[in-house]
């Protein structure tokens, strides 16, 4: 069947920011989609908000709309552009949630829109518990028995029928927001509630637990002519109870029979059917109980997810592109799988290899939260890593994670534990599943577990931990070597064979074997100890494969074409991390096309599945490994190069270019001495006093007691963070030398490890951030930002805009002036990013990075200048070509970021900022003005600041001045003011009334109470100190649980007055395209 | 202890015997199926073959009892990139070393297989030898013996897989359970024939008679079948002259339907001609179309050979091809009551999806 020729455009929906459970896969799919769409001639029309995604670049797209997901800017656009169709299955659950939104509103039928892909029935069958269930038994498929409820006495009458434990899943939730599993009757109601405020519509499924049960999911794809194909089957490591998004998972399923496995072929086709997918991708997910005797369908989701993400990655099989392509028309035996190019993506790949998923999780940056997994995700991020055993993928995996772990090392939290202490840890923390589980199976094993008592507490199949007990085996076995060295040649050779074919790394064997890992890596280099690639080919070589996506392994044969002409290689971000995510990933893939577009040939090193770096469409040569010094070491030697970038992946790629350039590898753009010199901050002072910029006054410790002498001298308040981080991890505003001493004892590690950097902190400062791109010689400034939290707020968490949008013109171009003169002495080749503080009219340099910033995606889109590909053909020798400073700020409109923040999934955090970077996506809003702009930017993060109603005040004493002229304004646009005992009589003082109410532990009804019916509007609360502040926890937890729009500083309190005050009826929507081709 | 597999071609690698230490000869192909080892080892025809799975991890669930295609294994040697030893599924009956082992046929682990696959690939399917080889001149004398091995090419393999087989039959389920008349009897011409193939016949309610080889009409008529059944089974077809000649005798007189090599009798006995693929279709993803619906199947597939299309008579009628490369995968003469497909509806392993194909056979013969 030919195309579907009655669609000639179809609108594609995003998924938005970056959010737990949503992460860049959306990107990768959405990406996928919309070239797919375009080879077949039609015009395409997107709709998301996160400027940080490749998808949102002008060029993908006919007609690019940076706005928010809401259903009645959607509509907007619809009406703007009419298109033919809309494909709202690569965008996630957002996607799916807006076109129910669209379909329910009548804007569908109104414009003649039709959804292609997946329809409202189809999405509500999947979505509704209830629904799924009737489905499900109608095709003869069992569900965990389950009860959907809308209050707490329901849940309890359901409960008596269902029996605890029960898992407690809220309807049309991301990443399982609010789900969790109750033992007790006391938890399950509180759980209840919680569910029950995390739906949307206000409803919870009542779910029997299926405690120990093992989890698989398939990734099924249907075409119109109603031919299914598994593409991908995938084992959970962790069981039932566990978020597959946080557990470990394995392709292709490795503990089920072949009987056993098409029972779950089977189901999962009839699923599909029942559902009525008409095209595209599935995910389904099974349980099946440890005897093998049971099987149940746990959920199914009505387009491309997180997994298929995964599953095209690890088999080569691009599901977002084919469900684009089905979705107009075509069956699966009409398109061809453009790996092999000879046959049909009307198969099921066969797969000659083992890929391990491993979540990146972020706790360190939630102290308070319970590093404990549960049904509802947690982990910011995953890498992937191949292999051709479990064994080998899974340490592959390990290392992939940059947590300073190469393979199966001592969980640090353990070394200083006493034995017994010790033994009590691992066995909580396998029974309770924590975070790093699986290095506590390994150490379960050293201290003499058995297999059947580690199985009992974590119900981890066997087969896994049986793998894992057999690695601690052979490292005892390495452990006892007593002299490594000197052993006969052979024999070292034979082990090292041994070791490296079992996936360890130089790090770990040098451990193991008390050497170092340059001797390790000289050992193999002289024997030919080296790995080989082999290609991902959806076939398993049956047939020859014409994409180039490899993976290392130590085997016989490589098989990488060799190539006669010298490539460039872009080292990449890995697992998305809070800090360093999507806009780094960006930045990579900008450079691919640059280098392509120059002709040269593009490998790429990373091992983040999620990603449209990863997709070998995107590259010439796809080296899917771990950013190990290691890995990345035998990639570089295994391709003949010009050289290798480092500078856009964030600072993974960096922190290996000292140890590359020693190792003879030629790095490409900025000399890493530069680097250093800009990194390294006593050797960045005296550069800035040469150049005579201003910088908080500051200094290097290395001791506790230099700590201590440093801030004294500085004076207090300061600012300390450890040297060479991202992201602000452990960045603290510290007041007194008292806090000093409890941050040094909190962050040992980081003090002696690395310098600890301490400077004055600049109160009240306006935080600025540039970034620009050189030649070497000019240098060329897009864009300067202005955040609107001050100093003291990670900038990441900042909402900023382009143009400035309070700020003297003096200063504006005093800033240009010092970016200028700082890449001139750094001699920047490519990109620079340059943090200013203006205090009192004073511009201080707060620091310089010589690489890609998180901000490059935003300033590019604000621009319409692509940074990194600028700055790719600036590295490859090319010169700017009399570049217009400042371009962004001409174009009569203002760029506003906002950050999104993942406190909503971690119970026990309290929702208010500071140095330390927490958000995980970021949003863009455009606009006439900044109001509007910075309005939109609050509607696509999803607060929803309201036109009336109340709004409640409770700040800090500190701040009981400057709320003041918030509060007229608030006045002023007829809002209504409900205060705090003490605000209210501050605002009292300046003749301002407000309505009082209690504090929540001044007795009831109190502020929480006002919040939970949904009486206030919005909330203005900052919290005093610098700790977690316990009570006004409470206020803000119920912003996050009622989705009251909240400011916890008072510069953001000021914004949303801006914003209110600019609000009016008419909402405009604009396509990049109008503004950058204009 | 060490072993060898050195190919006709010259080809040699080394890896770790395990299940039988002996030496054994055969054709060496690979199977792309990530599940379904002991179906696959136990299916007759692989008798003569050397299987190299492309999964690289084989062992991992042990044997099942009842997942086995016959009771033996029938494949010559099994060559894998990792064995899993233990067997730590609840239903396994034994690991998968340990019944190699009892069954008397060697294997070899730490293999690069897809090394081995990609010279396949390129080769085309070929003779080698498994054998223990503790020292290097082991190793030298099996290859220096891979060199001379001759192929499969016109042996009669049929012969050596029915050793001592004798005519069974079974019960359809229906019948012992609620004493209803069974929709008839099925006469299986057992080739080689894989268990799921008596399953199948049974589940769809017909008695089995499995027949060893093929019997002449005068045979057939005895039983009074409803349909013959033509099994799968190892080896050339062309080789079985004597079974052509038989299957001739009952054409037009009793409805046949074929399965793989019965597939391949059939096209035979209809005058036509079967050659050799060059490394064959073995795995469980072989997407075919249905020609008259353009319905695409996924299959599980097993065979070296296939038909010739030009040498089928002009009343044969293609109902499949395969999407990988356009070979013939299922025929019908719908006026003599004839059908067949290449593929395998019994799975096992392999997906479940052309088990239509049964009852669209018994549709068009109204039984």
């Amino acid at each position: 069947m030919p195309r579907d020729t009655s669609i000639q455009s179809v609108l594609v929906l995003g998924s938005g920011p970056i959010v737990i459970g949503q992460a860049a896969e959306f990107d990768y799919s959405g990406t996928q989609a919309l070239r797919a769409l375009r080879e077949e001639g039609i015009r395409t029309i997107l709709v998301n908000s996160n400027p940080a995604t490749i998808m949102t670049d002008p060029e993908l797209a006919d007609r690019t709309y940076i706005e928010p997901l809401l259903p009645q800017i959607v509509a907007c656009v619809i009406e703007k552009e009419r298109p033919d169709a809309i494909l709202p299955t690569v965008g996630g659950q957002v996607g799916l949630n807006l076109a129910v939104a669209l379909e329910e509103a009548g804007v569908l039928s109104r414009f003649g829109v039709r959804l292609i892909g997946a329809q409202v029935r189809s999405i509500k069958k999947a979505e509704d518990r209830e629904a799924f269930k009737r489905a499900m038994e109608r095709i003869g498929l069992k569900v965990p028995q389950s009860q959907k409820v809308r209050t707490v006495q329901e849940a309890k009458e359901a409960l008596e029928r269902i029996g605890l434990p029960v898992i407690i899943r809220p309807s049309f939730t991301l990443g399982g927001s609010g789900g969790s599993i109750a033992y007790n009757l006391a938890e399950f109601e509180q759980l209840v509630l919680l569910g029950l405020q995390a739906s949307p519509v206000h409803e919870v499924l009542i779910e029997r637990y299926l405690l120990g049960w093992k989890e698989f999911e398939l990734e099924v794809m249907r075409d119109k002519a109603d031919n299914v194909v598994v593409v991908c089957s995938i084992e959970n490591f962790d069981p039932m109870g566990i978020h597959t998004g946080d557990s470990i998972t394995v392709a292709p399923i490795q503990t089920l029979t072949d009987r056993e496995y098409q029972v779950l072929r089977d189901a999962a086709k009839a699923v599909i059917r029942e559902i009525g997918v008409d095209t595209g991708g599935s995910n389904i997910q099974f349980a099946m109980d440890p005897g093998h005797e049971e099987v149940m369908v746990i959920e199914m989701n009505p387009r491309v997810s997180r997994s298929s993400a995964l599953a095209s990655k690890a088999t080569g099989f691009p599901i977002a592109k084919i469900a684009a392509k089905l979705a107009v028309g075509y069956t699966l035996d009409e398109i061809q799988n453009d790996i092999t190019k000879v046959t049909p993506a009307s198969f099921e790949p066969a797969i000659d290899y083992v890929v391990v998923k491993i979540p990146r999780f972020n706790f360190e940056k939630f102290p308070e939260a319970a590093p404990y997994l549960s049904p509802q995700m947690k982990s910011v991020g995953e890498a992937m890593a191949i292999g051709r055993t479990f064994q080998e993928a899974l340490q592959k995996a390990l290392r992939s994670l940059e947590l300073d772990s190469y393979g199966f090392d001592l969980a640090s939290r353990l070394s200083e534990l006493a034995p017994a202490e010790k033994e009590l840890e691992i066995i909580r923390s396998l029974k309770d599943a924590s975070w790093d589980r699986v290095w506590m199976v390994a150490e379960a094993f050293r201290t003499g577990l058995t297999l059947d008592y580690v199985y009992g507490l974590t119900k981890v199949d066997k087969w896994f931990l049986s793998q894992i007990q057999d690695l601690v085996q052979f490292e005892a076995e390495l452990e006892s070597i007593h002299d490594f060295h000197g052993l006969p040649e052979e024999k070292r050779y034979e082990i090292l064979s041994k070791s490296k074919q079992a996936g360890f790394s130089d790090n770990r064997l040098a451990h193991l074997l008390r050497s170092d890992p340059s001797g390790i890596e000289r050992l193999r280099d002289q024997a030919g100890i080296v790995p080989v690639y082999k290609a991902v080919d959806t076939c398993a070589a049956e047939f020859e494969a014409k994409t180039p996506y490899f993976y290392s392994c130590y085997q016989t044969e490589d098989e990488v074409p060799k190539s006669s002409t010298p490539g460039v290689a872009i080292l990449g971000s890995g697992p998305n991390r809070i800090g360093q995510g999507i806009e780094f990933d960006y930045s990579c893939v900008h450079g691919v096309m640059a280098l392509r577009s120059l002709g040269l040939r593009a490998v790429m090193v990373n091992c983040n599945p999620e990603t449209v770096s990863t997709d070998y469409d995107t590259v010439d040569r796809l080296y899917f490994e771990p950013l190990s010094f290691e890995d990345v070491r035998h990639v570089l030697l295994a391709e003949p190069l010009q050289g290798a970038i480092v500078q856009f992946g964030g600072q993974t790629p960096l922190k290996l270019a000292m140890a590359l350039e020693a190792s003879g590898f030629r790095l490409l753009g900025t000399d890493p001495e530069h680097i250093d010199a800009a990194e390294d901050r006593e050797k960045f002072n005296v550069l800035l006093h040469e150049i005579g910029l201003k910088t908080p006054r500051n200094g290097v410790a290395r001791s506790v007691e230099r700590a201590l002498a440093v801030a004294e001298e500085i004076g207090y308040p300061v600012l300390v963070r450890p040297s060479y981080v991202l992201g602000g991890r452990a960045m603290e505003v510290i007041y007194e030398a008292s806090s000093l001493l409890g941050y040094l004892k909190r962050n040992t590690k980081v003090s002696f490890e690395h310098p600890l950097l301490i400077e004055s902190f600049l109160e009240d400062a306006i935080e600025l951030d540039v970034d620009a791109v050189s030649d070497g010689r000019q240098v060329f400034v897009p864009a300067i930002m202005q955040h609107v939290e001050l100093a003291g707020i990670h900038s990441g968490d900042s909402a900023c805009s382009i143009p400035p949008y309070d700020l003297p013109e003096t200063l504006v171009q005093g800033v240009l002036k010092a970016t200028k003169e700082l890449a001139s002495r750094l001699e920047i080749k490519g990109l620079l990013n340059v943090q200013y503080a203006i205090q009192n009219g004073e511009i201080y340099c707060l620091e310089a990075n010589p690489r890609a910033s998180r901000t490059v995606p935003f300033v590019s889109k604000a621009s319409g200048v692509p940074l990194a590909k600028l700055a790719t053909r600036v590295i490859m020798g090319q010169k700017l070509d009399a570049p217009q400073d400042l371009i962004a700020h001409k174009k009569g409109l203002y760029f506003v970021k906002e950050a999104v923040f993942p406190f909503l999934k971690f119970q026990e955090v309290d929702a208010i900022l500071g140095p330390e970077m927490k958000s995980t996506g970021e949003v863009m809003g455009v606009g006439r003005s900044f109001s509007e702009a910075y309005l939109k930017a609050q509607w696509a993060a999803g607060s929803i600041l309201p036109k009336s109603g109340k709004v409640f005040l409770s700040v800090r004493d500190a701040d009981k001045s400057r709320i003041v002229p918030v509060a007229k304004g608030l006045l002023a646009l007829g809002f209504e003011l409900i205060a705090t005992r003490g605000t209210k009589a501050a605002l009292q003082d300046h003749g301002i009334e407000a309505t009082q109410v209690n504090k929540v532990h001044e007795g009831r009804p109190h502020i929480v109470d006002l919040l939970k019916d949904g009486q206030i509007g919005v909330v203005i609360n900052t919290p005093e100190g610098s700790g977690p502040v316990l009570d006004s926890f409470d206020i803000r937890r119920a912003c996050l649980v009622y989705n009251v729009p909240y400011m916890t500083t008072i510069a953001g309190a000021r914004a949303a007055l801006v914003a209110l005050e600019g609000m009016h009826d008419k909402i405009e929507v604009l396509a990049l395209q109008d503004f950058h081709n204009a | 202890m060490k072993g060898v597999l050195a190919l006709k071609s010259g080809f040699w690698t080394t890896g770790e015997l395990f299940g039988a230490a002996e030496e054994s000869a055969g054709e060496v192909v690979f199977n792309t199926a990530h599940t379904g080892y002991p179906q696959v080892i136990t299916d007759p025809s692989y008798l003569g073959q050397i299987v190299t799975f492309t999964y690289p991890m084989i062992g991992n669930y042990g044997v099942q009892a009842d997942e086995l295609e016959s009771p033996k294994v029938h494949a010559s040697g099994v060559v894998v990139r990792q064995l899993f030893r233990p067997s730590l599924h609840p239903k396994a009956s034994s690991t998968f070393a340990e019944f190699l082992e009892a069954q008397g046929v060697p294997g070899l682990s730490g293999v690069d297989t897809r090394m081995l696959t990609r010279h396949l690939r390129e080769y085309g399917s070929l003779m080698g030898i498994l054998a223990p080889a503790e020292r290097e001149e082991d190793v030298a004398g099996v290859v220096q013996r891979a060199r001379v091995l001759e192929g499969l090419e016109g042996k009669d393999l049929v012969k050596q897989v029915l050793m001592g087989s004798k005519v069974e039959l079974f019960r359809a389920q229906t019948r012992q359970d609620n004493a209803e008349a069974t929709r008839g009897l099925v006469l299986l011409c057992d080739l080689g024939a894989k268990h799921g193939i008596v399953r199948d016949w049974l589940s769809l309610g017909f008695d089995v008679l499995a027949y060893p080889g093929v019997p002449d009409w005068d045979v057939v008529r005895l039983h009074k079948p409803k349909l013959v059944c033509l099994s799968n089974g190892p080896g050339d077809p062309a080789a079985l002259t004597g079974e052509v000649e038989r299957v001739r005798s009952f054409l037009g007189k009793v409805p046949v339907f074929g399965i793989c090599m019965g597939h391949q009798l059939l096209a035979l006995a209809l005058g036509g001609r079967t050659q050799k693929l060059k490394f064959g279709h073995h795995g469980v993803n072989h997407p075919v179309v249905e020609l008259e619906t353009r319905r695409v199947v996924i299959t599980s597939q097993n065979h070296c050979y296939t038909i010739v299309p030009e040498s089928l008579p002009k009343h044969v009628r293609v109902t499949y091809t395969s999407l990988y490369d356009g070979t013939i995968e299922g025929m019908e003469v719908l006026d003599m009551g004839l059908q067949s497909v290449q593929f395998h509806p019994e799975a096992s392993p392999g997906p479940l999806d052309p088990k239509f194909v049964y009852r669209r056979f018994l549709g068009a013969i109204h039984a």
